[in-house]
């Protein structure tokens, strides 16, 4: 009953995942769907995530709490139903492993403990505020390797199918079909994604359920939880004959091989032994019994262990140079994330924000951009400029490391500043007519101006720092190959925790900045470019602009007498 | 539908299709060759030719549901471009994520206005299609141009961002624009209709058909970094000619094109022909740009068009028809 049970639900939450993935996407609004609630599910991740960024983060809690108190009612049943890592090692285990299996390699059963030590080794990192997301939760692991490997793979083939086939829709008159876009995102670090999940799939071949029996730290925690746990196995003294039945056939070893004793922070409530013999043992509610339950083996030198290695990975971490000012890469975060040591210890680089950002822009870091950085979000222009009109990350973000902004509020919280580099611009350095920074910049922050170099009057890009939100459209765009002639740095970025990006006193400050520099094309600028160039002197008010270029005879971008 | 109906339609189809086509006979190849020698050579030795005969371009005030039916009406029905069964592309503008009030865009009236009477007229797919800069579900989405045409069956929008949708074209008398791809569709299209906005560019001047057509190719940075720009937007027309040019200047960006938001003013007036040049140039005339009053042969591109004889820019050569 309870087996069956179980294996509907799990199936049933494995489709859910997979649906609330593929439905988190930017068009249209589907992000107000809260497709990412899966990732919000597990406590550990509340727990650690409040705990490294020291701030509180409600809905997140909330779900963590919900989760912890249905834990210590009906123990570890997340692992068993909900988890859908937890599901596809069933299927692996279930349907590649079990002929294949290893059988004299399987581990020793202390090593069991070894996910204890690991959770708390992550607490007390949490607590000394690091957080390294790379594998404490399932979901989250899930969901980046959908991210960086199904996905991509998934669209290039619907890409390639849609080709094949197009010649099959036009002949039977859909061919409508063939005008479908389909979009195709690109990231980098999917090896490793894709290596990390083989890596805890293929562990499959020594034991059933390895991943979960000896590492996964939200196990740990889940398994401490339930030790109370009411929903449990109850074995009845009198008809146990001690076969070993229920012992051989569970998957994660959490019955003692007498068969009469359970342990509930191993047991995932799957079933399999009651549904192996229904007269000894059945599942059920239960009052906390010793003689029947026991808990997670752990003595105090297992504690220790692990927070000496917590203490000692925290400066691992932290020790080196990524951290520091640092030419190396440009770490651009989406708009909205919260400062960046609040960033480091709350987002879990689960990379829903890289799934639904409609441009591709956002990537997940890679080493390059120091230990603690990797698969953490940042937008990479030269890929996606960040739509003007999108919030979508903000919306999914489960942990709230990016905030939600409304549209306005969008407008202030600039992610960086677009920097020309002159001499590799087209029309600064080769005075051709470009200005395709200008063409797409969603908020005027570039002005073509007319300026006198050596050669002759031309008219080139200027940024305006106080218009530009760093969104990295030009940047994109920019047709100099290999690295872009303008370029998107963090500087100038605004980043709060808490509390409006639009503060009255600056917006007023903000709007009367961007007021004055909004200048249309034909303002001209006066000196030279190559030699003694100085900076505009003077720039004329938007009203005035028509007369000056008069004055000077230039004409706008385009035109010619 | 019965079998004798469907053999019926069919032989019609075939009867179509024998008028339209030539058979590859000699004698046909004959006349053509005949035809197309007399026509290059006629090119050659004299490039003033075809710009020798006034252009027409018709220009009417009001909504685009009055004004864009009499400007075919006029062009001779939209049954002299359209044949039923044919397949139609509009190319309007919609390359950005902006409100239609913002003018960066070609209005959805219009947009569904043409479609539609290419549809009544017995098209059997309208493709509208632009190659977007920005994100294109949400170009079509913001633009309103999906929601305008969401009723009309045969009616797509196609935005081509893949490389195997675009076919690589060369000329070897073009100056700038050698080689090009251009989008694939554009081969199958019987009827090619250029349907921009009326906007200001930041590049260009002004972005009107000859501009507009950019949105068809595939690698647009190539014509700024490694070409002369005007003169290679003014070569595309080597590569791809609108059967019909209408501008909607509905509305009209005047500053800041082509993303905006700039000076918007409201003309409420179209302005269709066959010579894309012809009613680019007068288009120019509609307002003041930069708050400057220009002429066609004033944008560069405009002008090298002209030049390489693919239309009239001079206004005594473009006859102003009010509908």
């Amino acid at each position: 009953m309870l087996k069956k049970t179980r294996l509907v639900l799990q199936i049933a939450f494995v489709i859910l995942f997979t649906v609330s993935f593929f439905t988190l996407t930017r068009v249209p609004e589907a992000y107000h769907v809260p497709s990412h609630w899966f990732l919000r599910l597990n406590p550990l991740v509340s727990l650690l995530a409040s705990a490294a960024s020291r701030g509180i983060f409600p809905p997140l809690i909330l779900s963590g709490i919900t989760v912890t108190l249905l834990t210590i009612v009906f123990g570890r049943f997340f692992c068993g139903m909900l988890c859908p890592l937890g599901a596809v090692i069933d299927f692996f285990d279930r349907f590649l492993f079990k002929r294949m299996r290893i059988r004299n390699c399987r581990p020793p059963l202390w090593a069991q403990k070894i996910k204890y030590v690991m959770l708390i080794g992550l607490i007390s990192m949490a607590v000394l505020g690091s957080m390294t997301p790379l594998f404490m939760d399932p979901v989250l692991m899930m969901t980046r390797f959908f991210t960086l490997v199904i996905n991509p793979l998934a669209s290039v083939a619907a890409e390639d199918s849609k080709a094949t086939l197009t010649p099959v829709f036009n002949a039977i008159g859909l061919d409508n079909l063939s005008y479908s876009v389909i979009h195709i995102p690109l990231y980098y670090g999917g090896a490793g994604a894709a290596t990390l999940m083989i890596l805890i799939i293929g562990a499959g071949i020594f034991d059933r359920r390895f991943w979960c029996q000896y590492i996964c730290p939200s196990g740990a925690l889940l398994g401490l939880l339930s030790r109370f746990a009411i929903f449990r196995r109850r074995v009845c003294a009198d008809t146990c004959t001690s076969c070993r039945a229920c012992f051989v056939g569970c998957p994660t070893r959490a019955i003692a091989e007498d068969g009469r004793k359970t342990s509930t922070a191993e047991c995932i409530v799957c079933g399999l032994c009651t549904a192996r013999k229904k007269s000894c043992n059945s599942f059920g509610f239960a009052p906390f019994s010793r003689l029947q339950t026991c808990g997670a083996d752990l003595e105090r030198r297992h504690a220790f262990a692990g927070i000496l290695g917590g203490l000692l990975l925290v400066p691992a971490i932290r020790a080196n140079a990524s951290l520091r000012r640092s030419d190396a890469g440009r770490c651009i975060r989406p708009p909205g994330a919260i400062p960046e040591t609040e960033f480091l210890g709350r987002c879990i680089s689960c990379g829903a924000c890289m799934k639904v950002c409609p441009t591709n822009a956002i990537q997940p870091c890679t080493l390059g951009d120091g230990f603690q950085r990797v698969y953490t979000p940042k937008i990479v222009p030269r890929i996606g400029g960040c739509e003007e009109k999108c919030h979508a990350c903000g919306y999914v973000c489960p942990t709230g490391a990016l905030r939600k902004l409304s549209y306005e509020e969008k407008r202030f919280a600039k992610i960086g500043t677009a920097v020309i580099d002159r001499h590799r611009c087209l029309a600064w350095e080769q005075n051709k007519e470009c200005l395709v920074c200008d063409e797409v910049c969603p908020y005027n922050a570039i002005t073509a101006m007319i300026v006198q170099t050596t050669t002759g009057r031309f008219k080139v890009p200027v940024v305006n720092e106080d218009l530009c939100l760093g969104c990295g459209m030009c940047e994109q765009h920019c047709p100099i190959t290999d690295q872009a002639a303008i370029i998107v740095y963090r500087f100038g970025e605004n980043r709060r925790s808490t509390g409006p990006y639009i503060r009255e006193k600056d917006k007023a400050e903000i709007l009367k900045k961007r007021q004055e520099s909004d200048s249309d094309i034909g303002v001209s600028l006066e000196g030279s470019v190559r030699g003694t160039y100085e900076e505009p002197v003077s720039r004329p008010s938007t009203a005035g602009n028509h007369g000056s270029e008069k004055e000077t005879g230039d004409t706008p971008p385009g035109f010619a007498f | 539908m019965g079998v004798k109906k469907k053999r019926e339609t069919r032989r019609r189809d075939l009867h179509f299709r024998k008028d339209t086509t030539m058979k590859a006979t000699r004698r046909n190849f004959l006349k053509t060759s005949a035809a197309a020698a007399t026509m290059a050579i006629a090119a050659k030795t004299l490039p003033v030719v075809a710009a020798a005969s006034k252009s027409t371009v018709y220009v009417g005030k009001g909504a685009a549901a009055d004004i864009i039916p009499k400007i075919f009406e006029k062009l001779g029905g939209i049954g002299a471009f359209v044949k039923p069964g044919s397949r139609v592309l509009i190319k309007p503008n919609m390359s950005f994520a902006n409100p239609p009030a913002w003018a960066t865009t070609t209005s959805p009236e219009a947009v569904y206005t043409v479609a539609k009477l290419c549809i009544d007229a017995g098209a059997k797919r309208v493709v509208i299609c632009d190659n977007t800069l920005r994100d294109p579900e949400q170009c079509k989405e913001k633009t309103g141009i999906a929601a305008a045409i969401k009723d009309l069956k045969e009616a797509v929008i196609f935005v081509p961002k893949s490389p195997s949708l675009f076919v690589e074209k060369s000329e070897p008398k073009a100056a700038a624009l050698k080689q090009v791809q251009i989008v694939k569709e554009l081969e199958k299209t019987d009827c090619f209709i250029s349907l921009p906005v009326a906007k200001s560019h930041s590049a260009g001047g002004v972005s009107l058909n000859i501009k507009g057509m950019m949105g068809l190719v595939m690698e647009r940075n190539k014509m700024h970094s490694d070409m002369e720009l005007h003169r290679a937007i003014a070569e595309q027309l080597y590569y791809m000619k609108p059967h019909v040019c209408i501008v909607d200047a509905t509305r009209a960006l005047l500053n800041n094109g082509p993303a905006g938001p700039g000076t918007v003013a409201e003309l409420k007036t179209f302005v269709g022909g066959v010579d894309p040049v012809a009613v680019d140039s007068f288009a120019v005339t509609l307002a003041s740009w930069y708050g400057r009053a220009f002429e066609g042969r004033n944008v560069q591109h405009i002008k090298y068009s002209a030049e390489l004889g693919f239309g009239n820019v001079e206004s005594s050569m473009i006859t102003e028809v009010a509908v």
